[in-house]
């Protein structure tokens, strides 16, 4: 199928499609969704390369589980979940042999494209970029969630794994930890 | 770069208990902040605490919009080639794993020719697409004779469909042209002995839909 | 098994069967490609064997039969094509198997494209 004129298939039909053997229709949502997705997953886990690889076995994952997939959340709600939770698992695997100094600052990749944008902003995204890296994987991942990818609480609680309560202390002590940081480099 | 991480505290009474030295909490400040009310409150901008915890909020939200913003920009040369890289690789697995698929009847019991259900249903979710205002979602191919039947029974087959359509059609009329086409889908491209369409309107097509596929229709 | 052909006297290995059959099916108009199985991915292109045929060998009394996978070239209908792969396929068989061996031939079509 193709992206049709006017009219975009909406992703319910499309993940529906896509659990009954439609690769065509599967594709269509990896190239709606896939940038969105890099973006989550370059900031979780700091490094392009590893966050291609994240979001492509999260895609494929996805594929396989998609016969299974009732559509109780919304496609890209359950790929937020998908990703979330192989970068975190990603990111717990590397703390006890590298210690948390060796976890890469996350990437403002949009800085570099932009010469203009580079010299305004790049004292603070730099210093952003080391506050971030100095959150725990699960602040950085709800902080990021909600700020830079708007999702509601509910859907954080459900892509990181922990209770909604949990959530906002996350995110409370996230923004604490990068308003310190940003307050010092003022 | 090596921050002091502080030990795990208990970070949902820490939010209750994140206190400024004019007894406000920073929970609250923040809450305000979010809610746009801070001129309703004017101990944030008299008091000292208070009105640098909503200009350094003002710091990282400066941040945060700018991220946002260039988000929404036409996306760096670059991102778009990892995007695409990721899809083609992607794409790449997804073809070699082999869904085996149930297969359906062809021609005559003795000639033992059998296609399988997801090429079918492709084909009729195709004749779905064509028509103007319509998209098709799942499509299911099976023996009229039903459950019980083993999986390689013969006999006619059955074609139960879902669509979602714009407001220009009504369900009959849709209902009868869909079934239609269908049926002679089956009998003049495919060689399928198709005896009974069951089509279901499942959702309603707005042509501007732009936003239908975002979580909680908040901006990105 | 060493039962040999009645005119050229070779072995009708089921490898040998397996290339005639793919050769006669890819020649029938309107398909598109024989499809690799999960085995043949694995085995990778250059084995004997080819990709989407499968053939399989019963004695007393001799029995063959082949199976083939292929996906059809859309703008054909997908009975006729299977229908003439299904005779071509048979037909190149029955020159290599002796008179007397039984032969079925499957056809199933995994895709249009």
């Amino acid at each position: 199928m193709r992206e049709a004129e006017g009219t975009s298939t909406p992703d319910a039909l499309l993940a529906v499609r896509a659990g009954e053997g439609d690769e065509e229709a599967f594709e269509i949502l990896v190239r709606r969704h896939g940038p969105v997705l890099l973006r989550l997953a370059s900031r979780l886990l700091g490094d392009h390369a590893e966050a291609e690889d994240a979001v492509q076995e999260s895609f494929v994952n996805a594929w396989r589980r998609l016969p299974e997939f009732r559509g109780e959340a919304a496609f890209l709600t359950w790929m937020y979940r998908i990703v979330t939770n192989r970068c975190l698992n990603q990111l717990r695997a590397r703390r006890p042999t590298t210690g948390l100094d060796a976890v890469p600052e996350p990437v403002a990749p949009e800085y570099q494209a932009s010469p203009v944008r580079a010299a305004e902003s790049t004292a603070a995204a730099a210093a952003l970029s080391d506050a971030l890296a100095g959150l725990s994987a699960e602040q950085r991942a709800c902080w990021v969630l909600r700020e830079l990818h708007g999702l509601s609480y509910e859907d954080i609680a459900d892509a990181v794994g922990i209770s909604h309560p949990a959530v906002r202390g996350r995110i409370h002590r996230a923004r604490r930890q990068l308003m310190e940081v940003m307050g010092a480099w003022r | 770069m090596a921050m002091n991480v502080p030990p795990p505290r208990d970070e949902e009474a820490e939010v209750a208990s994140d206190v400024l030295p004019c007894g406000r909490t920073l929970s609250a400040v923040w809450e305000a902040c979010d809610d746009g009310t801070t001129a309703a409150d004017p101990h944030l901008a008299a008091c000292p605490h208070c009105s640098a915890a909503v200009a350094d909020l003002g710091v990282l939200d400066d941040f945060v919009r700018r991220e946002r913003a260039t988000e929404a920009e036409a996306v760096a040369e670059a991102e778009r080639a990892r995007a695409t890289s990721v899809t083609d690789r992607v794409m790449d697995l997804v073809r070699r794993e082999l869904r085996p698929g149930r297969p359906l009847p062809l021609g005559e019991p003795a000639e033992d020719l059998w296609l399988v259900e997801s090429a079918a249903a492709r084909t009729f979710r195709a004749v779905a697409d064509a028509m103007p205002g319509v998209r098709a979602g799942s499509c299911r191919v099976a023996p009229v004779a039903g459950a019980g039947a083993t999986a390689e029974a013969r006999g006619p087959l059955r074609v139960r469909i879902e669509v979602a359509a714009g407001l220009t059609w009504t369900v009959p009329e849709l209902a009868r042209v869909l079934r239609e086409r269908i049926t002679r889908a089956a009998r003049e491209t495919l060689g399928l002995d198709v005896r009974v369409v069951d089509i279901a309107v499942v959702d309603v097509l707005v042509a501007a839909d732009d936003d239908a596929h975002r979580p909680n229709g908040r901006p990105r | 098994m060493t039962r040999h052909h009645p005119t050229t006297g070779r072995v009708p290995t089921a490898d040998r069967l397996a290339q005639r059959a793919a050769r006669a099916a890819r020649e029938v108009e309107g398909v598109a490609y024989l499809r690799p199985g999960l085995a043949a991915l694995l085995r990778g292109a250059d084995h004997p064997r080819p990709a989407g045929v499968r053939v399989r060998h019963r004695t007393e009394p001799e029995r063959w039969a082949i199976e083939l996978h292929l996906a059809v070239l859309a703008g054909h209908r997908a009975l006729d094509v299977a229908r003439t792969v299904r005779a071509a396929v048979a037909e190149a068989a029955r020159e290599t198997l002796p008179a007397r061996a039984r032969l079925s031939v499957k056809v199933t079509i995994t895709n249009i494209t």
